[in-house]
C-alpha cells in the first residue's frame, strides 16, 4: 500500500514513527525529499517534525471510509461499523454479522456483502462465511488443507480447502 | 550387490514390526513439524499483513504460541513410542554375575533359549532350511562318533580276567599266564532297554567291572511338528560283581547322552548333554530336564536352582556334570544351560569346559542384524567334584578369542593350556588348574595358522602353517618362558608322546606314495630351543600295502611298548591288493636310545584281528607275556619274540 522513501539515514527513525510497512505493490510513495517523487503514484512529501500527523493520514487512507453495516437484534435495529465485525455467517440460511460480544442478523446475501467489504479487508473463506483480516489472531493449519481462524472473540472459523490458496494469496503482501 | 540386497531384505523381514513402528513415528513427526511450519509462515504472514493495513488493534505474532504444551506432548508422542518398543525389547536383561546367570524356573530357561535364538538365528531367516540341515547334520555326526576315555577303554583287565568290548558284548576271560578260557559274555542284549544299545567303555575297579553305554531312541514330538525328529538318549552304567558271578550289583540311569567320561581316584566323573530343540520354540524345558536313577528308585530330576547359564554361550543343551563314587554308591550332579558343542576335559576329578561365548553388538538387544556377533570369545569353566562327592562350580572366566579347534583345550599334571584365535591371530593361554589368572598368554605372529595342538611336560608343540608356505611346522613353546620359540619344518600326519628318560620324543608319520610311508622322531631340545629330528625312516613292507587302522587310546604312550618299541596296528594286504585279501597285522619298529628307529617286526594277526569298525587293538605286558586284545579274540606271545613264539591264542566263540 505505502512505500517509505527517505535517506538512509533517517530512513529506520521515520519507519517507526510512521509505521509503515513496505508493499512490493503500492499504490501511495511517502517521502521528506521531493527527490523520491515517483510519477505513476500518489506521493506524500512531507517535513519530519509534521510525522504525527501524517501517521494520521495514513492510518485514514489504509481504513477508508466508514462502511456501515444494518444489524438486527431482539432489542432492535443496529449501524455497525465494518470494523468491529469479526466475521459474517450464514446460519439456516440467515446471514449474520459477529461482533466482538453478540450477533446481529443482516438482511444482506453473502456474495453482496463480500462485494461491498472487498476493500475492507474482509475475504470469503467459505460459502458460509466472510472474515475479517484485522479480527484473525491466530491462523491454525488442520488435516485436509484447511485452516482454523481463531478470531479475537474466541470463535474459530474453518477456512474450507476451496478457498485456501485464494486466503494464503491475501496473505501475500 | 545381489548379496547386499539378500541382507537388506532380510534385515527388513526380521526387523518389520520394528521398522513400522519407526516408519509411522517418522512420519507423524514430518506431519507435525510440516504442520508447524505451515503455521509459522501463515501466521508471520499474518501479522505482516495486520501491520500493512495498518491495524491498530494488532497483538503481535508470538513465536511461543507455536509450542504450546499440548503440542510439545503431540510431537513427542512418536519418540515415546519407539523408545517404549526398544525397552520393551530390552525389558529385564538377563543379568550375569562373574559370567553366570542364576535359573530358578521354566520360564528363565525359554527367556535364555529364546533370547539367545532370536539374535543368532533370526538373520538366517531366508536361509534357515538349509543352516538348520548344517547344524542338524553336524550334531549327528558328532554323536555317533565314538568317544574314548580317561581310565575307561575297551579292554580292561584285574589280575585274573581281561574283559574286552565284542560284537555281542563284553566278553571275559580267565588268564592264567599263556591260558585263556573264555568264561561267557556280558549280552548286550540283556542290556537293551527300548531302543540302541550303544557301548563307551568298561573299567575294572577293585571287584567290580564296570560297563558304560547309552540307549538311543527317536521320538517324535507329534503331529504339531511333524518334520520334527529327535534323539532321547539315556546313558547306561552298570555294576558288576566280579566275585559274585559277575552278577549285576548296580544300575545308574542318567537322562542325557555321555559324551565325556574319566574314572579316576575311585570316582566316575560323567558328562551327559541333553540337546534341547532347534528350530521348535514350543518345547516345554522340563520335558528334558537331566535326570538320574539308581536301581529302581525314583528318578531324581535336576532342580532349577543347581542350573546355571554360561553368558552368551549357545543355550542348547542341559550339560550335566555327574560324580558317581562306586563304593559309596554316592552321586552328585550339577547342570548349565549351554553348547552341545563345547569341550570338557576331566582330570584330577575336576570338568574343565571351553565353549564359544558370542558378544552381540549392543544394538541387537532391539534389532536384528544380519551380522549380529561383534566377537566370538571363549568361555572357560570349571567344576570340582569335592571330597564329599559333590560337584561345585569353581569358576567362570571369558577370554579373548575362539576356541581355535576343539584340541585347543589340553591338561597336563599342573596346568591347563587353551588355544583361542581371533581375527588370524592365535593365542595360548595357561592357567595353573585353579583357573585364577592366566600364568602365560603369549601371542602368535599374525601368519601363523595353527592345525594342531599337544602339551606335553610344559611344552606345547603346535603344528602351523605359515601363509604362502606349503608346508607345515612344528612349533614348540615352553610356556613357561614365552621367549622360547623354535621351528621344525615337515608334514605332521599323525602325532605319539613318547615318554622317555630326558627329553620328550614325537613321532610324526608321513605316507610317502602308496606302498610306503616315513617316520620321523624329534625332540624337543631344550638348550638350543628347537625340535630336532633325531631320526627318519622308510617303510616299505615288501608284500603289504597298509593302511593304518586303529583308533588311538587316550593315552598315546600306550602305543610304545617296554622294550621301547612303537607298535603300529594295520591293516595289511597281499598282493595284487583286493577287498578279500585284507588282513590285520601289528608293526613293532624298534626304537633305540638315541631315537633311531630300526627294521619292523610284523605280526600276523589274521587269527584274533577283525575288520570291525573301529577297529581296536590293545596290547598288554605281564610276567614276560603280552597279551594283544582284540574284539574277536586274544593272543599271546613272549616277549622280544613276536614273530617265532605264539604261545597262546583265543578266539572267541
Amino acid at each position: 500500500m505505502f512505500k517509505l522513501k527517505a535517506p538512509k539515514e533517517s530512513r529506520t527513525r521515520l519507519r517507526n514513527k510512521l509505521k509503515i510497512i513496505d508493499s512490493k505493490k503500492y499504490e501511495f510513495v511517502v517521502t521528506t525529499d521531493k527527490e523520491y517523487v515517483e510519477d505513476d503514484k500518489i506521493n506524500i512529501v512531507f517535513d519530519e517534525e509534521d510525522a504525527l500527523r501524517v501517521n494520521r493520514i495514513l492510518n485514514l487512507i489504509a481504513q477508508g471510509e466508514d462502511v456501515y453495516i444494518v444489524g438486527h437484534s431482539p432489542r432492535g435495529m443496529k449501524r455497525i461499523e465494518s470494523r468491529r465485525i469479526h466475521y459474517f455467517v450464514v446460519e439456516e440460511e440467515e446471514v449474520f454479522a459477529v461482533v466482538r460480544d453478540g450477533r446481529f442478523r443482516v438482511r444482506m446475501k453473502l456474495y453482496e456483502l463480500e462485494e461491498m467489504l472487498q476493500n475492507k479487508h474482509f475475504i470469503r473463506v467459505s460459502k458460509y462465511a466472510i472474515v475479517n483480516i484485522n479480527k484473525i489472531d491466530y491462523i491454525k493449519p488442520a488435516f485436509n488443507s484447511k485452516l482454523i481462524l481463531h478470531m479475537r472473540n474466541g470463535d474459530q472459523v474453518e477456512v474450507n480447502r476451496r478457498y485456501y490458496k485464494t486466503f494464503k494469496k491475501t496473505l501475500e503482501l | 550387490m545381489m548379496q547386499t540386497l539378500i541382507r537388506l531384505a532380510e534385515f527388513v523381514f526380521n526387523n518389520a514390526l520394528l521398522l513400522s513402528v519407526i516408519l509411522v513415528a517418522v512420519l507423524f513427526f514430518m506431519f507435525h513439524v510440516k504442520q508447524l511450519f505451515q503455521e509459522l509462515l501463515l501466521n508471520k504472514k499474518l501479522d505482516i499483513k495486520q501491520r500493512v493495513v495498518r491495524n491498530l488493534e494488532r497483538i503481535p505474532f508470538r513465536y511461543a504460541r507455536l509450542f504450546l504444551r499440548k503440542r510439545i506432548v503431540v510431537i513427542m508422542v512418536p519418540f515415546v513410542v519407539v523408545a517404549a518398543v526398544f525397552m520393551a525389547a530390552t525389558w529385564n536383561p538377563i543379568l550375569f554375575e562373574h559370567h553366570l546367570a542364576s535359573i530358578s524356573n521354566e520360564e528363565d530357561i525359554m527367556k535364555v533359549h529364546n533370547d539367545f535364538d532370536e539374535r543368532f538365528y533370526d538373520f538366517h531367516i531366508l536361509e534357515a532350511d538349509s543352516e538348520a540341515t548344517d547344524a542338524g547334520v553336524m550334531r549327528v555326526l558328532r554323536m555317533q562318533e565314538p568317544t574314548l576315555h580317561k581310565g575307561i577303554d575297551t579292554v580292561a583287565h584285574d589280575d585274573d580276567h581281561i574283559f574286552t568290548i565284542a560284537n555281542r558284548g563284553v566278553e571275559i576271560i580267565a588268564v592264567d599266564g599263556s591260558e585263556l578260557e573264555h568264561l561267557g559274555y556280558l549280552d548286550y542284549e540283556e542290556m537293551n532297554m527300548d531302543g540302541v544299545y550303544h557301548l563307551h567303555g568298561i573299567f575294572v575297579d577293585d571287584n567290580r567291572l564296570v560297563v558304560m553305554g547309552s540307549v538311543t531312541e527317536d521320538i517324535s514330538l507329534g503331529a504339531a511338528n511333524e518334520a520334527y525328529c529327535e534323539e532321547e538318549v539315556i546313558t547306561v552304567v552298570r555294576v558288576f560283581d566280579i566275585d559274585d558271578g559277575f552278577s549285576l550289583k548296580d544300575t545308574y540311569l542318567m537322562g542325557g547322552k555321555v559324551t565325556d567320561a574319566a574314572f579316576e581316584n575311585g570316582t566316575l566323573s560323567l558328562v551327559t548333554k541333553q540337546y534341547l530343540p532347534f528350530g521348535y520354540d514350543k518345547f516345554r524345558p522340563e520335558d528334558y530336564l537331566p535326570w538320574i536313577s539308581r536301581n529302581d528308585d525314583t528318578p531324581y530330576r535336576q532342580s532349577y536352582d543347581a542350573m546355571h547359564y554360561i553368558e552368551r554361550v549357545e543355550p542348547n543343551s542341559f550339560t550335566s556334570f555327574h560324580a558317581i563314587d562306586l563304593e559309596r554308591e554316592t552321586h552328585d550332579f550339577r547342570t548349565l544351560l549351554m553348547d552341545y558343542q563345547s569341550e570338557v576335559r576331566i582330570t584330577d576329578n575336576a570338568f574343565y569346559i571351553a565353549a564359544d561365548h558370542y558378544r552381540f553388538r549392543k544394538i541387537t538387544d532391539g534389532m536384528r542384524l544380519s551380522d549380529p556377533v561383534e566377537s566370538i570369545d571363549t568361555s572357560l569353566t570349571k567344576f570340582r567334584v569335592e571330597a564329599d562327592g559333590t560337584v561345585r562350580h569353581r569358576v567362570t572366566l571369558s577370554l579373548p578369542g575362539a576356541l581355535a579347534f576343539p584340541e585347543g583345550l589340553q591338561m597336563s599334571n599342573e596346568s591347563v593350556l587353551l588355544l583361542t584365535r581371533k581375527e588370524d591371530t592365535h593365542r595360548l593361554f595357561k592357567f595353573e588348574k585353579n583357573l585364577t589368572h592366566a600364568t602365560i598368554e603369549h601371542e602368535l605372529p599374525r601368519d601363523i595358522r595353527v592345525d594342531n595342538l599337544f602339551y606335553h611336560d610344559g611344552i606345547a608343540y603346535l603344528s602351523c602353517e605359515t601363509d604362502g608356505v606349503n608346508e607345515t611346522r612344528l612349533y614348540a613353546i615352553t610356556t613357561n618362558s614365552i621367549d622360547l620359540l623354535s621351528v621344525h619344518e615337515g608334514v605332521l600326519l599323525k602325532e605319539m608322546m613318547i615318554p622317555r628318560t630326558g627329553s620328550p620324543l614325537f613321532i610324526t608319520m608321513e605316507r610317502v606314495d602308496k606302498e610306503s610311508f616315513t617316520l620321523q622322531v624329534h625332540h624337543f631340545e631344550e638348550q638350543r630351543n628347537l625340535v630336532a629330528t633325531t631320526h627318519t625312516m622308510k617303510l616299505s613292507v615288501a608284500d603289504y600295502k597298509f593302511n593304518i587302522i586303529d583308533r588311538f587310546p587316550v593315552d598315546r604312550e600306550t602305543y610304545i611298548d617296554s622294550s621301547s618299541r612303537v607298535i603300529l596296528p594295520l591293516y595289511a594286504f597281499t598282493t595284487p591288493s583286493t577287498q578279500d585279501s585284507r588282513y590285520p597285522s601289528v608293526l613293532f619298529i624298534p626304537l633305540d636310545e638315541e631315537g633311531r628307529l630300526h627294521s619292523p617286526e610284523a605280526l600276523d594277526m589274521r587269527g584274533v584281528l577283525h575288520a570291525r569298525k573301529p577297529f581296536s587293538y590293545r596290547y598288554l605286558e605281564r610276567d614276560g607275556l603280552v597279551y594283544h586284545i582284540t574284539p574277536r579274540g586274544i593272543t599271546v606271545t613272549v616277549e622280544d619274540e613276536l614273530e617265532t613264539e605264539i604261545v597262546g591264542e583265543l578266539v572267541f566263540p
